[in-house]
């Protein structure tokens, strides 16, 4: 009994290390943002990566979320009212909830390994305090240009990953479903909520934080040579996953105002 | 007049003593070789000079400057003065040679990139490299390839202090005996104050003007080349002559 009591309270004790570590480096980070120097090439290059290389995963996703969001309300509502049901679910669906938390998971899978990877390679090799022999602050060098690519560029991914979306719905709703395309048009542009769309883009920014925060912090406190470095990948990825789950909950109701 | 000094630095790992009371004097323009086993604190040693580790107890002064528990800021330009060769190189692999032999004179000290390229060729020079491999990746070197690309990066900032972390280990005598060569030579041009750390005696007896064996933390003996070749210490005779068999045993944790 006492052993239980002990390993869920050093487990305890080690969650809120962890929690702490990480809140620690997200604050040296953003502290990191106000003071010079700025690397604005690795800047421009990380949104590069994070940005336009991965507008084929989330275009593709948001595509094909809004094609099945199409049939699938359509199986469950009145065929009378759907050129008018579809397309408000599908704006509401798409801008509110399905781009930027598919589009986060999707660039957390993508960037949050790839970051967590290339800088615990550079932790285990030595390159990390090479950077700092060389006088140069490693979370200025490498984590702040790819946080702020995260928070900056993920808002834009998500705004195009609506636009692909709705475009996914209103294909499945014209060719499959037979509704009216004047119509449908109408009615998604009157669908169509500042509010909706300003909370998707707050989401995609957080989620863009989250993602990159994640990776970095993995990737930076990396330890034991290749296997750490493939535990600190697979970590970025499930934390920054789990991480995204919940931000989504508090924005969602922060919008809402239940 | 002393350019480094430790005096009575300690460092733990949890519950693992690495360096325990450790005190070294280094004179400006001295070349200090400190041996021992493996994990016996030889790299700890110089990563507590360069900040990347920061001592539990004790002071590091260089230039009679504490540099233990000083700001970033002030940590950043004593290190401007340190080049520092890494075990395995450490360089960065996603870039080329010549940025690789650049970054510091471009980062750290904001040198253009016309100008800190020719540096960098100048210094790829030093240790007979020559422009065919300016453009090509780390992975596409040779091991000794990329220890003299990590040595032209380490002196490419002309520092005063150089730290050399097993220069020569996983290369063949051949090239570990010419990458010495190179250390000797850049170090007497430059006029510069060198720590290196290894355990490998032909290198030792090439690069030092004093030898200092680490024991458990502590510096066990100290003397030249010379008297490490003449001195009774049982520590050093058994370190020489790499025999089981003496007061030295490396398991950790023998306290």
């Amino acid at each position: 009994m006492l052993s239980i009591a002990q390993n869920i309270g050093s487990l305890i004790i080690d969650s809120v290390e962890v929690i702490g570590k990480m809140i620690r480096f997200s604050l040296i980070s953003i502290i990191g943002i106000l003071s010079r120097p700025f690397y604005t090439n690795i800047f421009i290059n990380q949104c590069i990566n994070i940005g336009f290389f991965s507008l084929p995963v989330v275009g593709m996703t948001t595509l094909f979320a809004g094609m099945v969001l199409a049939l699938q309300s359509y199986a469950g509502i009145n065929p009378n009212l759907a050129s008018t049901t579809i397309p408000n679910l599908i704006v509401l669906a798409i801008t509110r909830e399905l781009a930027p938390v598919l589009g986060g998971l999707m660039v957390a899978g993508r960037i949050g390994a790839s970051i967590a990877a290339e800088i615990g390679t550079m932790r285990v090799t030595e390159q990390i305090e090479a950077l700092e022999t060389l006088s140069t602050d490693p979370i200025k060098y490498l984590v702040i240009p790819r946080i702020l690519a995260g928070i900056i560029t993920l808002p834009i991914l998500v705004l195009i990953g609506d636009i692909i979306g709705i475009l996914g719905g209103y294909i499945v709703s014209i060719s499959k479903l037979g509704l009216n395309p004047a119509s449908y048009l109408n009615n998604t542009i009157e669908a169509l909520s500042l509010i909706g769309v300003i909370s998707g883009l707050t989401k995609a920014s957080v989620f863009g934080f989250i993602t990159t925060m994640m990776g970095c912090y993995q990737g930076y406190n990396s330890s034991g040579g290749a296997e750490g470095v493939g535990k600190a990948t697979t970590n970025a990825v499930v934390w920054s996953s789990i991480m995204i789950l919940i931000a989504n909950y508090i924005i969602t109701e922060m919008f809402v105002g239940v | 007049m002393d350019k480094i000094v430790y005096k009575n630095v300690s460092k733990s790992f949890d519950d693992l003593i690495v360096l325990d009371d450790f005190s070294l004097n280094i004179e400006k323009g001295d070349s200090v070789v400190i041996i021992g086993g493996s994990g016996t604190g030889k790299s700890v040693s110089l990563k507590c000079l360069l900040g990347l580790l920061t001592p539990d107890n004790g002071s590091i002064k260089v230039d009679e400057q504490e540099t233990v528990g000083i700001s970033s800021e002030y940590r950043n330009k004593i290190n401007a003065n340190i080049g520092m060769l890494f075990q395995n190189g450490a360089l960065f692999d996603s870039m080329t040679v010549i940025e690789n032999v650049c970054f510091g004179l471009k980062s750290g000290k904001g040198i253009s990139d016309r100008k800190s390229r020719k540096i960098g060729i100048e210094c790829l020079n030093k240790v007979g490299l020559d422009k065919s491999i300016l453009d090509k990746y780390p992975s596409d070197l040779s091991g000794g390839m990329r220890k003299r690309v990590a040595l032209a990066r380490a002196i490419a900032t002309n520092p005063e202090i150089i730290l050399f972390d097993e220069p020569t280990t996983g290369l063949d005598p051949i090239t570990a005996s010419t990458i010495d060569n190179l250390i000797v030579d850049t170090v007497r041009k430059m006029g510069v104050t060198t720590i290196t750390v290894t355990h490998d005696l032909a290198s030792v007896r090439r690069i030092a003007d004093r030898v200092a064996l680490l024991y458990k933390g502590k510096i066990e003996w100290i003397g030249t080349v010379q008297e490490m070749d003449e001195t009774d210490n049982p520590f050093v005779k058994q370190f020489i002559n790499g025999s089981s068999k003496g007061p030295i045993h490396w398991a950790r944790g023998n306290k």
